[in-house]
């Protein structure tokens, strides 16, 4: 049901009239294949891996560079693009998958401060730190050149990975990265190769952050690094734990939430980061699971107002 | 059935196991020790999450050493961790359907199902329950549940007893003395060596990683050693 109205809501945008609103849903839409790719390896395996950003930006430079040298349309650069991400998501990942907690967040978050670093120096091929202007996407019709031509496609490949996402939650390898955050020793007893999931969960991460780039590519004319650092990270992560993390409804409510902020407090720039510190230190302090994981909470405590209810099992990530 | 043929093992430079041997059939066999005797290492070298530095463990006359941990339960052994390790915030009744993670048949899957829950009653009840609510005792059933789903041709269960009250350990025991009945070979690691004295019928001894002794139970029972290291009387 809530997919359906965020579909219906997605498709009315555009009648509203306004380029600068079509914008901000297309970033709205990237963002939401960005987070539900990070709460993947966070909120679902477990892991606190922070190389997003990195798989991102390769992403996004994959994406336009293979556009600007084959003139591909985007159907065909975006999945190449993505490939390219999981591709050095499945490297990274044999070194993180023997690092734990905050070892594992260190070393992922140093790799994206190196990836950072590369995408400002190597001029010759992400254009440093001029960064690097894109040709438009290729539809195999024509050329996307503004927002609202790009934002069917967007929301199109937002729609997609939502629905692989529930199709993941419910399958066997959804089942086994919930089982390694909950008790790897459990988990391995059970006959669930830990290495090979979490290896699978970093390599499907970065294959979502690749298509976000993609995504980014197709409404944005232009990625300069300083987008590619830990603000991003951060924003992507306060948008999973403000919504709920491990779950698909909380993630995208936190996106959509956080992705408003910046119209709704619009005359308050000065005030920003404040306010923002405040939501965040809030819900961590009365809805520790997040928007999403009070709403569930709620809900059961309704229904264990039955006669014969005991106490009801949480039930997760049900949506 | 299987054969542990003198495995050496060790944690950086601590030695934590050196040249143990042990063999079994089709019995409940326990394996005590006081603390930090290598109990739970050796389970953990036989179902590979530890590698032996030396030695070689065969299952049903295959070498199995070294092998990871999935495949040696692909291979039927399986282990009930200590410390009743559950998957906390899922259903106790999706825990148990992780036990079958690797097999696929639906119909037997059912089976088992009903045939788990007819060791422990208790876990019918709760099955939409999330399984870190339980008490102490039916998370340790829970865990042994879920290894029961996975079909094992040899269970492992290291300290079952372990924080349980004296009666929840009789009872637990009485259900152990079951699964073994209904054809599943038990290899049992124990500090409560009263117990797993009674109810195993051979026994082996760790002391700082080496095999000091090993026996029928009730003769291990009556060895005046035994009964002053480790019953206590």
């Amino acid at each position: 049901m809530l997919a359906g109205a965020f579909v219906v809501a997605s498709a009315a945008i555009p009648m509203l009239g306004s380029i600068y609103i079509v914008f901000m849903a297309n970033m709205i839409l990237m963002y939401v294949v960005l987070a539900i790719g990070l709460d993947i390896l966070l909120g679902r395996a477990g892991q606190f891996a922070f190389a997003h950003t990195a798989f991102f930006g390769i992403g996004i430079y994959a994406t336009s560079l293979v556009n600007i040298a084959t003139g591909l349309p985007f159907y065909l650069t975006i999945p190449i693009g993505a490939c390219i991400a999981g591709l050095v998501g499945a490297l990274i990942a044999l070194p993180a998958t023997r690092l734990k907690h905050l070892y594992l967040g260190l070393a992922t978050f140093a790799f994206a401060e190196v990836a950072q670093w590369v995408f400002n120096n190597w001029e010759e091929v992400t254009g440093g730190a001029n960064g690097l202007r894109f040709q438009p996407s290729q539809t195999g019709f024509g050329e996307i050149t503004n927002d609202l031509e790009a934002y069917p496609f967007v929301l199109a490949i937002a729609v997609f990975m939502v629905w692989i996402t529930r199709n993941l939650e419910l399958s066997k390898l959804g089942r086994s990265m919930e089982a390694i955050k909950e008790s790897e020793h459990a988990a391995t007893a059970s006959g669930i190769s830990v290495n090979r999931t979490k290896a699978i969960a970093f390599t499907i991460s970065a294959v979502y952050a690749g298509v976000a780039g993609g995504m980014f590519t197709l409404f944005q004319s232009y990625v300069h690094p300083d987008v590619l650092g830990f603000d991003t990270l951060v924003l992507v992560l306060s948008m999973i734990v403000i919504g709920g993390i491990g779950t698909l409804p909380g993630v995208i409510v936190g996106v959509v939430l956080l992705g408003l902020l910046p119209e709704v407090m619009r005359g308050l720039e000065s005030y920003q980061e404040f306010i923002y510190g405040i939501i965040l230190i809030g819900v961590l302090m009365f809805m520790p699971r997040g928007i999403w994981g009070r709403v569930l909470s709620l809900r059961d405590s309704m229904g264990s107002r039955k006669p014969e209810g005991k106490i009801t099992a949480s039930q997760g990530e049900e949506s | 059935m299987l054969r542990v043929e003198g495995i050496t093992a060790s944690y950086g430079s601590v030695h934590a196991l050196d040249d143990v041997s042990l063999t079994m059939g089709d019995q409940i066999v326990c394996l005590l020790g006081a603390n930090g005797a290598g109990k739970s290492t050796t389970l953990n070298c036989i179902s590979g999450i530890v590698q032996p530095k030396a030695g070689r463990i065969f299952f049903e006359d295959e070498d199995i050493t070294g092998l990871a941990p999935e495949h040696v339960v692909k291979r039927g052994i399986i282990q009930v961790p200590e410390g009743r390790e559950i998957f906390s915030s899922m259903t106790v009744g999706e825990n148990i359907l992780l036990g079958a993670y690797l097999r696929s048949d639906k119909s037997s899957t059912d089976d088992d199902l009903a045939s788990v829950l007819d060791y422990f009653p208790v876990l019918e009840q709760r099955l939409k329950q999330q399984a870190g609510t339980l008490s102490g005792g039916e998370q340790q059933m829970l865990a042994i549940g879920r290894a029961l789903m996975s079909k094992p041709k040899l269970l492992m269960m290291d300290e079952p007893s372990l924080g349980l009250s004296p009666v929840l350990v009789d009872s637990l025991f009485e259900i152990i003395g079951r699964v073994h009945k209904a054809g599943v070979p038990i290899l049992l690691v124990e500090q409560n060596a009263s117990i797993a004295l009674a109810f195993s019928e051979f026994g082996y001894i760790l002391e700082n990683g080496e095999m000091i002794l090993n026996g029928e139970s009730a003769v291990l029972s009556n060895n005046e050693a035994v009964r002053e290291a480790y019953l206590g009387l």
